[in-house]
């Protein structure tokens, strides 16, 4: 639909271009399936954009996997070639597989979902063992490492390392907190503590308070009980992870997300005052990443509008 | 112990009461061959002790990886004829014998059963020096005669041996060898990119391969990994029934440290956790254990054995250029031995470590999977499978690959350590690194002037000649081809009704209702029933296409 007829439908913006537009000259570059553009493109972005997210969103390109072959062609230890590959390989490996949970998922999807995804970690342990410091395959070998569930002190060595070259790394940090969440074989306790050491070991303003936001998230998708985010002590907590986020005028690699995990998460909680000056940065952004609770989540974000200014 | 000089060949001597024992040894073994000459040195020992006979527990021969011996043990005339004897056979070998000998040892090769080591020194060397083990005898049976006498001279020579006797050094003994060089360590390659490491080995099995510093703390740490590998697979858990660990002197003052256990098929992943964690943290390392270690030690350096064991390491340490250590050193060795020591050797053991895991992975444990492909196939020409896959070969002027589902083998020419070039027309060209490209022209749709075009671009010194029993021929799979014909078929048949059959009759079916909806209301004639189900049919097709436009919109995974 038009962008237009969605400002008519006061429906959020949740295009790539407005979450990430740090990303924007890379992704067209790898949209436009030129290697060599890309490779250049990869080099020159900024050095507060997160590289994790960057890989992943090409990777969710038909054309990265021909631009991941041109660079690999002119140098088989091209680091972003590889990690590209390894990326769209995850990518294609979700796409055969489908959103559903495994009991639900037929067994030849299953198949195929592992057969990639092992392509993606092998080609991502090329990468790793090639270059031992690039924090974007790491990150996503922290999703590899899920999917063949190796476990969560695997994935946790995997994500030190990916830190160890970029601290706070928003989207390692992520998917780590998916892998410490109870369906992927962690508990809640450990999922809100790393959540919790993630967003205050971070400069105040970063995004990774985000993180907080996100663990309770999981905690209400895990229990299917809304009631979680609704007491005084998870209001608290959130109320501090979000001051911590809103105290400084920064905007780090992944704040639509960030304020996206507060909207939705005070949302639930029913506190829409809360979730004001959320929607006050977000202006009419929405990431749905962190609204994946939600059928219909621009609908839902609409009616969190206009309740949260009402109030 | 003493030091002296026969023949120009250095003897170390430890006098002992009862018959003597001796070993010549020659720093040659199958470390200083390559893939092609591989089995050469093995074939001069035969050679060598052709005639010497009978051979018993009492008198032999062996080709190690760095070191080839020849042992007796006997009165000291015994000793010293056969002593002579094998320097007389090596000076002049009895070529005449060649053919036989390779027979008996294609025997030899057939009957030997792979162990630890064997299996696993192609994943850390490749197909190379230390790594060569790992592969056949490739050279036994094509290797000239002018070949193997030329290796055995300028090997077997009296620069390159050291004697070791326990017992009495014989009178008159005699080492007739011809003079040449001592021959330096052959370097060891890595092709690992990062240690810990797995790779998939036989069903049942589980092991480990590390190199560590040589000393005491490393040999103490295997007697201490002995024992808690025992305790924790066998005794407590009572998943394996066999479990070792051992120590062994390696190259350039490193030690190799191997442990082994076996596992009953059903609970395989508990015995590789109790197995890895065992090698990860040397926490369950204490003093009680360490004191014990080091009394085994004590008793064994007092056993009567000890003291031939001890003049053989000596001689080899010699010939390797390591320096050798007496009883008194490692005497103090034991006594200033630490807990601290012992950890560190832990520690470095782990860091070192390559497993071989019977289809379990040990990603969890922070190992890695040793690599299986190669990075990319060469640009050149591509061949098909004849079976109708996607596999497919490469031969370009650079090198030949094979590509395989997104999973590489790629061999460049300067790379390429052996050629294995069968009657039949297969060929099988093996790079450094240890992987193989079969360029089977039965499999894949290569003809016999590129297959040419290969051997001419290898060193001429790799190529190898086998003959191949028909049923050893690869062919392709007929089963998969059928399969893969019934697959597509059933694909294009799906397209067919999508696009063909399905698709134009949803839009008739569309545009009928439209056309019936137009004129019913121009006509104004419409009976209100078929108004409602126009306007439904509308409805229902704009519904249809906006969930078709939504799902294509946020497909997201």
């Amino acid at each position: 639909m038009l962008p237009i007829l969605r400002r008519l439908r006061q429906l959020p913006d949740t295009r790539t271009e407005a979450l990430h537009p740090e990303c924007m000259a890379w992704l067209t570059a790898v949209r436009a399936g030129d290697g060599d553009a890309a490779r250049t493109a990869y080099a020159k972005l900024d050095a507060d954009a997160d590289p994790g997210t960057a890989v992943l969103l090409a990777g969710e390109l038909s054309t990265a996997e021909s631009v991941a072959h041109a660079c690999l062609d002119a140098d088989p230890a091209d680091a972003v070639g590889r990690t590209l590959l390894g990326s769209r390989l995850i990518v294609r490996a979700w796409q055969a597989r489908g959103g559903a949970v495994a009991a639900h998922t037929p067994q030849d999807r299953l198949d195929t979902f592992r057969e990639l995804i092992d392509l993606a970690e092998t080609e991502l342990a090329t990468a790793t063992g090639d270059h031992p410091d690039d924090a974007a395959a790491w990150t996503l070998r922290v999703i590899t490492c899920r999917a063949l569930r190796f476990g969560t002190a695997e994935a946790r060595r995997r994500h030190g390392l990916a830190v160890a070259r970029r601290p706070h790394l928003l989207s390692a940090h992520r998917e780590l907190l998916q892998q410490l969440a109870p369906k992927w074989g962690g508990s809640l306790d450990e999922m809100h503590a790393f959540a919790a050491e993630a967003a205050y070991a971070a400069p105040a303003g970063h995004s990774a308070a985000g993180l907080v936001a996100l663990a309770y998230l999981e905690h209400v998708g895990h229990t299917g009980d809304v009631n979680v985010v609704r007491t005084d002590a998870a209001v608290g907590v959130l109320t501090e992870a979000a001051e911590r986020l809103l105290s400084a005028d920064t905007r780090t690699s992944g704040w639509v997300w960030a304020h996206s995990a507060f909207a939705a998460a005070f949302g639930l909680a029913l506190q829409g005052r809360l979730a004001r000056p959320h929607l006050d940065v977000l202006e009419d952004r929405l990431d749905l990443d962190a609204w994946w609770l939600f059928d219909h989540p621009e609908h839902k974000f609409k009616l969190l509008r206009r309740a949260a200014y009402r109030a | 112990m003493r030091q002296t000089v026969v023949d120009g060949v250095p003897v170390v001597v430890t006098p002992a009461p009862g018959p003597v024992q001796a070993t010549l040894y020659f720093r040659v073994g199958q470390a200083d061959e390559t893939a092609a000459t591989r089995g050469v040195t093995h074939l001069v020992e035969h050679l060598a002790l052709h005639g010497l006979g009978p051979f018993d527990h009492r008198s032999n021969g062996g080709t190690g990886q760095t070191v080839t011996q020849f042992e007796t043990t006997g009165t000291p005339d015994e000793v010293a004829t056969f002593l002579t004897g094998v320097c007389r056979s090596l000076s002049a070998l009895r070529l005449g014998r060649l053919d036989v000998e390779r027979r008996v040892l294609r025997t030899e090769e057939a009957a030997r059963e792979a162990d630890l080591e064997t299996v696993s020194a192609r994943w850390r060397h490749g197909a190379r020096n230390y790594g060569l083990i790992s592969y056949a005898e490739f050279g036994v049976g094509t290797l000239t005669a002018d070949a193997v006498d030329a290796w055995a001279t300028s090997h077997f020579t009296r620069d390159n041996a050291v004697l070791a006797i326990t017992g009495e050094l014989p009178a008159g003994l005699t080492l007739p060898l011809p003079s040449g060089v001592r021959r330096p360590m052959p370097a060891a390659s890595a092709i690992l990119p990062v240690t810990p490491a797995y790779f998939p080995g036989p069903g049942g099995w589980l092991g480990v391969t590390s190199m560590v510093d040589r000393g005491t703390p490393a040999s103490l740490y295997a007697r201490l990994l002995h024992r808690a590998l025992m305790r924790s697979l066998r005794t407590e858990a009572g998943l394996s029934y066999t479990t070792a660990a051992r120590y062994r002197v390696g190259s350039a003052g490193r030690a190799e440290i191997t442990a082994h256990a076996d596992a009953d098929a059903g609970h395989v992943e508990e015995a590789v956790d109790l197995f890895v964690r065992t090698l990860q943290s040397g926490d369950w390392i204490d003093e009680a254990e360490l004191a014990r270690a080091v009394q085994d030690a004590r008793t064994a350096m007092a056993e009567p054995s000890f003291a031939a064991g001890a003049t053989r390491r000596w001689a080899q340490d010699i010939l390797c250029g390591l320096p050798p250590r007496t009883r008194e050193d490692i005497a103090a060795g034991l006594k200033a031995v630490s807990l601290a020591d012992v950890a560190e050797v832990a520690r470095a053991c782990w860091a070192n470590a390559l497993l071989m895991l019977p289809g379990v992975r040990a990603e969890r444990y922070g190992c890695e999977r040793a690599p299986m492909s190669s990075r990319a196939v060469p640009p050149g020409r591509r061949f098909a499978a004849r079976d109708g896959g996607r596999a497919y070969l490469v031969v370009g002027k650079d090198g030949v690959g094979l590509a395989d589902e997104g999973r590489y083998a790629t061999v460049r020419y300067t790379d390429c350590v052996l050629l294995v070039r069968h009657t039949d027309g297969g060929r099988l060209v093996l790079g450094a690194d240890g992987l193989g490209v079969p360029l089977e022209p039965e499999v894949f749709a290569v003809d016999a002037a590129t297959l040419a075009s290969v051997d001419a671009a290898v060193n001429p010194a790799v190529i190898v000649d086998r003959e191949r029993d028909a049923n050893d021929i690869p062919r392709p799979d007929r089963a998969r081809r059928r399969d893969r014909r019934i697959r597509a078929a059933k694909v294009a048949l799906h397209r067919f009704w999508h696009s063909r059959v399905a698709f134009p009759a949803a839009t008739l079916t569309v545009m009928a209702f439209v056309l019936v909806a137009l004129c019913a209301g121009s006509t104004g004639s419409g009976t209100g029933v078929l108004r409602v189900l126009v306007a439904l049919g509308g409805l229902l097709a704009f519904l249809g296409g906006l969930l078709v436009w939504r799902h294509h919109r946020y497909a997201h995974w």
